[in-house]
């Protein structure tokens, strides 16, 4: 029997995606472990670092993929696509967080309400370096974050990042360019320091 | 392009760059301390995503399988079932199994045709052939008031037949020692004259009686053995004596009556009738001839009557006492109105000869019937 089974390593993600939509569940479980982990990263560094909020949403994108697999464009990339409908979701949590903001007060995870600028000694320490960066990175632009942590963070090369913004690849590389001069500029005084 | 900045700056020292390279850098760090301090934070941006990775929990999996079953999503053929095996979708056209099969049993079918183990059937291409040439003429106009006495004739005398077959062999043997003489057969006598008749006789027993096999005749046929014998003796001596005809008209005349010794009123009858039919027929000959007489009232001709006069013992011997003595008084009747109609000997001749031949027809058509079935009863 070892013979007649598929190796579903072997295919791409269209094509598992494909299968799916035939009614082959086992591409499906192997397109869901290919971006699990991916996925789950994704939500959590976009949604304030919850790792639970991270799993639920992560849990609700494959449910929707679930329950409409016809809905994904075999034409375009599946990565891309998959990144596209979960930065959506992440915009759309984050109206939902603007509205509570405005009208409750409870304060969402990841905001704080307090004042998060640290002292200088501890700017000059090196194990702050990665706190710093989510401080500068929660300062820039929404679109030059989002450039910045799909190329940086989640590996996406231009043109991918290009499909999943639905930008033109002009516009991500002056993003790009942009985002990392300026993080680069506030961060490298950590540099110094742990010289 | 920002991506091979990105690992240029990564991957080499300042001082390890091209010129290209370098104004390619130019974008990012214009300096060696810039180029330095760029590179120190790209490397520090990808140790920082990589310590902030986390692990998907066993949990989320679950429920997500979870989901994928409670979907209950329609599904095609599966892939472990036999549809799946012969055609599986991920596989081009001619590496498919049905199609490899199919392809398989066409090359055997081809190679069996050209090989042609079963060479020979063209040689016999009539093996199964049955053809039948028979063809049904219409009776004319002018034969059908015959044609409509002689199928009442038959109607009857087969209907009697299937009923009581077995009564035949009684009469038969019951007939042996009995006799009516009526006519005399002269030497001329149409009965003992030709192989034709007695070869017509056969078919006529056998398709008029249908239950009537040569192997059973011989077994029961007192009476054929003794026609027979008579046959040979006058085709051997060639002396045809009044004895042995009026033994024979005898047998006939048993035969006709069912075996039984007929009255002393249907003596009577039977010999009137046959006197003003032989005047009728051929007027006032002086040299009488003799003649078995037949039910159609028809003279006896060589050959075809005795067909007839066979017919009527067959007929005959099948009826018992009282059925039998007034279907012989009906015939009669008929037979003398058949001949009545008739003002010429010469006219009732023709039409008698075109009866025959019909009658011939129709004998040789029941006999291929019962021969197609005893072949079945056989086989």
């Amino acid at each position: 029997m070892q013979l007649l089974e598929k190796d579903y390593s072997t295919y791409s993600d269209e094509e598992l995606m494909r299968f799916y939509v035939e009614g082959d569940d086992r591409a499906f479980q192997e397109v869901y472990g290919r971006y699990e982990n991916f996925m789950v990263n994704f939500f959590y560094r976009k949604l304030w670092s919850n790792r639970i909020k991270a799993e639920d949403f992560t849990h609700d994108l494959f449910a929707k993929i679930i329950a409409k697999p016809t809905s994904f464009d075999p034409s375009r990339s599946f990565k891309t696509w998959l990144f596209s409908v979960a930065n959506n979701m992440c915009k759309n949590e984050y109206k939902k967080q603007e509205v509570r903001k405005n009208t409750a007060y409870d304060v969402p995870e990841g905001y704080e309400a307090k004042d998060t600028r640290m002292s200088a000694d501890k700017e000059v320490d090196k194990g702050n370096f990665k706190e710093k960066l989510n401080q500068e990175l929660k300062k820039l632009n929404e679109k030059h974050r989002e450039v910045f942590m799909l190329r940086h963070f989640e590996g996406l090369s231009l043109k991918e990042i290009a499909e999943t913004l639905e930008i033109n690849t002009g516009t991500v590389k002056s993003r790009l360019h942009h985002a990392t001069k300026v993080l680069a500029e506030k961060l490298v005084i950590f540099r110094k320091t742990m010289l | 392009m920002t991506a091979n900045v990105e690992d240029i700056i990564k991957a080499k020292a300042y001082f390890e760059l091209s010129p290209e390279e370098l104004e390619t850098v130019s974008e990012y760090a214009k300096t060696e301390e810039e180029y330095e301090d760029m590179k120190w934070f790209l490397l520090n941006v990808g140790e920082a995503a990589a310590a902030s990775k986390i692990e998907a929990s066993s949990d989320l999996k679950g429920r997500v399988m979870n989901t994928l079953a409670a979907s209950a999503q329609p599904k095609s053929a599966g892939t472990n079932s036999a549809t799946g095996f012969l055609f599986p979708k991920d596989k081009q056209f001619y590496r498919k199994p049905a199609v490899q099969m199919m392809a398989a049993a066409a090359l055997i079918l081809i190679a069996i045709f050209l090989i042609d183990p079963f060479g020979g059937m063209d040689e016999n291409p009539d093996l199964a052939v049955n053809e039948v040439d028979q063809e049904q003429k219409e009776p004319s106009v002018e034969e059908e008031s015959i044609l409509r006495v002689e199928n009442r004739l038959e109607n009857e005398t087969i209907e009697d037949v299937d009923e009581k077959p077995i009564v035949t062999e009684d009469a038969l043997l019951n007939a042996e020692g009995r006799s009516i003489v009526e006519e005399e057969l002269d030497e001329n006598s149409p009965f003992l004259e030709s192989e034709d008749s007695e070869a017509d006789d056969e078919t006529y027993y056998f398709g008029s009686a249908g239950h009537y096999t040569e192997a059973s005749n011989e077994e029961q046929g007192i009476r054929f053995d003794t026609e027979a014998d008579l046959r040979d003796k006058s085709n051997a001596d060639g002396d045809k004596t009044a004895e042995r005809n009026q033994s024979s008209a005898k047998s006939l005349k048993n035969v006709s009556t069912g075996g039984m010794p007929p009255k002393e009123s249907e003596k009577k009858d039977l010999s009137s009738a046959s006197n003003d039919r032989y005047k009728k027929t051929n007027g006032t000959k002086g040299k009488k001839k003799s003649s078995t007489r037949s039910y159609d009232g028809v003279p006896s001709q060589p050959g075809k009557d005795a067909d007839v006069s066979k017919k009527e013992e067959v007929t005959s011997t099948a009826d018992i006492g009282d059925v039998k003595i007034s279907s012989n008084q009906q015939e009669k009747n008929l037979e003398q109105q058949s001949v009545d109609q008739f003002d010429d000997a010469s006219e009732y001749e023709g039409l008698n000869k075109s009866k025959e031949e019909k009658r011939q027809e129709n004998v040789s058509i029941s006999s291929s019937k019962e021969l197609k079935k005893l072949f079945y009863t056989v086989k």
